[in-house]
């Protein structure tokens, strides 16, 4: 056996090569068909668990987001779909800067608790706007310092922060734990409804007015990213620290400022979770978002605005899975939605990677 | 004393579920893939060793009497296949198609749970529980040995093969050329592309043993510990797939400390329960013994980081290896 023929059988039939220069049409086409995809296969799932129901699904699915007859419905759908969306951009510097912080979902928490204390045991004699006032502060400072902690470690000795942040979140929820099992002398596993420093219910949600701060929020991030200095220099420094030192960003300062700018954002999102949406704390208030968060930042290539289509698309396949009716909704909603992202992860190598088949290219040689 | 004697043997029972999952994910990371879809998995492990408890046990007719290494067998089979299919995912999408770990790892997580949950409270749970019991009777006479007995010997099959597999991993890794050969790959992925290792095979041959490692552990909670009565029961697997998480840091990617990290978090997990009709109005100092595990590896991780960065994980822990980037 030759050395040549060895190499041929040893070989794949393709080979990969990375897209430079790949058209936004077509990214955005391999992008659309992804998503088509993966409600097709949402559909098929439910099928597969609940023979003939296909059709039925996408209309319970549909009622379940958009109910024209019910607006309260939609308001529910735009609520999860802000504090998504809020999640996902605000990991989006770190993320850029090559900062792994999977921690989202214990900075939230942090804030919340300290929220949720202050609005419990806050006087009844204070106005309820002031209340709202210093549970925000009060959070803005908990997720701070929640986040700065993995952020200071790993600026000056590289400490691993994807395992520090991931090991944060389980001390916030035993933390939660604790201060509830501390201040709820019931044994309940919550703090029961909040009656001061909470947001006013509109349009039959309590969170209606978070939607409204999300929007600005979300405009402030989005020029913060795109716009601003921090951005560029975050930008850099996520391409290469080399670079970033040469041309004199001091890569301490700016690891610190961004981590502690997008812990203090966490704290208004833990704030909005418990004072606006939920009216209450618990440790599991927080519910797995911070993950999802991470999978939408990076599926939206730190893009605000591509993170908000994702976010949007997340919190539809979440909301409205939940809603068709099956045996147990809340697993069949986490088996959908996890279909749904490994689906539109794999359109990722298609639209990075290009195969090229080897049958082909001895054609070319040949002509 | 024997309140000391039936903490100790519960804490080593508790162990085997986070040794499985950690020696795993150090086989796992050693390729330089982190693997968070290893939650996902030992929950899938767990589904799989249901099923193969159901099928085990359909197949004994009613009145003839159960076998206990069969019990131990058929379900550890399924475990396996299960653990190795979420492994393989994990390394297609890591490996072949260059996704971004975490990201991969975290959705994985998601989709195996809910999977897992959704079949395993629609699986006909009848007789798993006496089978459940009958897992521990590896040596039938323990309790003539004493407290040594009551400790070591009143065991399921499980936790043997757990430090069996864990002592294999550390002597495979550190003695031979297989397990060079897997560290060249997760140090430094090019160097050992250069001197002509197969870095793509390598890593999805480590996802995959480390998958079907740590789906053994999660079976081993579903059929044990909770003794396959109810999938509420087995709702935290997926809490014991991050403390595995947490333990290969903590025994800084060695299986064979890793048998003592296990026990060390099974102490600190169990604890909380053992102590608390005792602690009266000091309860919340369960939550501080429940927190100790993270904040344990925390301290490791940074004494590590500040002390000797060589100790660290795997250099190449995360990064995908695409030979054109070269």
């Amino acid at each position: 056996m030759t050395i040549k023929s060895l190499v041929k059988k040893l070989s794949l039939p393709f080979y990969l090569t990375k897209r430079i220069g790949f058209s936004k049409k077509k990214y955005w086409a391999i992008r659309a068909g992804g998503i088509v995809l993966a409600f097709l296969a949402a559909g098929i799932v439910c099928t597969c668990l609940k023979p003939g129901s296909f059709g039925e699904f996408y209309v319970q699915m549909f009622m379940g987001c958009f109910d024209p007859t019910d607006i309260t419905i939609f308001v529910d759908l735009l609520v999860r779909f802000s504090i998504l969306l809020l999640i996902s951009v605000i990991l989006i510097p770190p993320f850029k800067m090559r900062f792994w912080n999977i921690g989202a979902e214990g900075q939230i928490l942090v804030g919340g608790l300290v929220a949720g204390g202050i609005a419990k045991f806050a006087p009844a004699s204070l106005p309820n706007i002031v209340v709202l006032l210093i549970c925000l502060a009060g959070a803005m400072l908990a997720s701070t310092i929640w986040s700065l902690i993995p952020t200071i470690f790993k600026a000056f000795f590289n400490t691993n922060e994807t395992l520090f942040t991931l090991m944060m979140n389980y001390i916030a929820s035993t933390l939660s734990l604790m201060m509830i099992y501390i201040w709820v002398p019931t044994g309940s596993q919550n703090f029961g409804a909040l009656t001061h420093g909470i947001f006013p219910t509109i349009l039959g949600n309590p969170g209606t007015l978070a939607v409204a701060f999300t929007a600005v929020i979300f405009a402030g991030m989005y020029l913060y990213i795109t716009k601003g200095k921090h951005g560029y220099e975050v930008t850099v420094l996520g391409e290469s620290v080399d670079t970033a030192r040469y041309i004199g960003i001091n890569v301490k300062k700016v690891t610190i400022r961004t981590m502690a700018t997008s812990g203090a954002l966490f704290g208004v999102v833990g704030f909005f979770i418990v004072c606006a949406v939920n009216q209450s704390f618990s440790a599991t208030i927080v519910g797995g978002q911070g993950f999802t968060g991470v999978l939408i930042a990076w599926l939206g290539h730190f893009n605000p605005l591509e993170v908000a289509l994702f976010a949007f698309l997340s919190s539809v396949m979440t909301q409205g899975t939940s809603r068709v009716h099956m045996p147990s909704s809340a697993q069949f909603s986490a088996i959908c939605t996890g279909v749904f992202f490994f689906i539109i992860i794999a359109c990722e190598f298609f639209s990075s990677y290009k195969i090229s088949w080897r049958h082909n290219e001895k054609k070319e040689a040949s002509v | 004393m024997n309140y000391v004697v039936s903490f100790l043997a519960m804490a080593i029972k508790f162990a085997t579920v986070f040794l499985f999952g950690a020696t795993g994910e150090i086989i796992n990371q050693k390729s330089g893939h982190l693997n968070m879809g290893t939650p996902g998995i030992m929950y899938f492990g767990a589904l799989g060793g249901t099923i193969g408890e159901r099928i085990y046990l359909d197949t004994v007719a009613a009145g003839q009497p159960l076998n206990p290494f069969l019990i131990f067998l058929v379900p550890t089979l399924f475990a396996i296949l299960f653990g190795a299919i979420g492994g393989f995912v994990f390394s297609f999408f890591t490996v072949t198609l260059h996704c971004n770990q975490n990201v991969t790892g975290l959705t994985l997580t998601t989709l195996l749970v809910g999977i897992s949950c959704f079949f395993i409270s629609a699986i006909n749970k009848e007789g798993m529980s006496d089978a459940g019991l009958l897992l521990q009777n590896a040596w039938p006479g323990y309790k003539a040995a004493g407290w040594f007995g009551e400790i070591f010997l009143s065991q399921s099959y499980f936790t043997y093969f757990g430090v069996i597999v864990a002592v294999g991993a550390a002597c495979v890794i550190s003695f031979t050329r297989v397990g060079l050969n897997l560290r060249a790959v997760g140090e430094n992925a090019s160097s050992a592309d250069s001197a002509g290792i197969p870095v793509q095979k390598y890593r999805y041959i480590a996802t995959i043993i480390g998958g079907a490692i740590a789906g053994i552990g999660g079976a081993f909670y579903e059929l044990d510990n909770a003794m396959g009565m109810s999938f509420e029961a087995a709702d935290g697997i997926d809490a014991f797939g991050w403390l595995a998480l947490c333990i290969v840091i903590f025994s800084l990617w060695k299986p064979a400390i890793a048998i003592g990290a296990s026990f060390l978090f099974a102490c600190l997990s169990i604890a909380p329960d053992f102590f608390a009709p005792y602690l009266g109005a000091a309860g919340f100092v369960t939550y501080i013994l429940k927190m100790a595990p993270y904040v344990a590896t925390i301290v490791v991780l940074t004494v590590v980081s500040i002390v000797d960065k060589k100790q660290q994980a795997p250099a190449n822990l995360g990064v995908p290896y695409f030979r054109e980037d070269r």
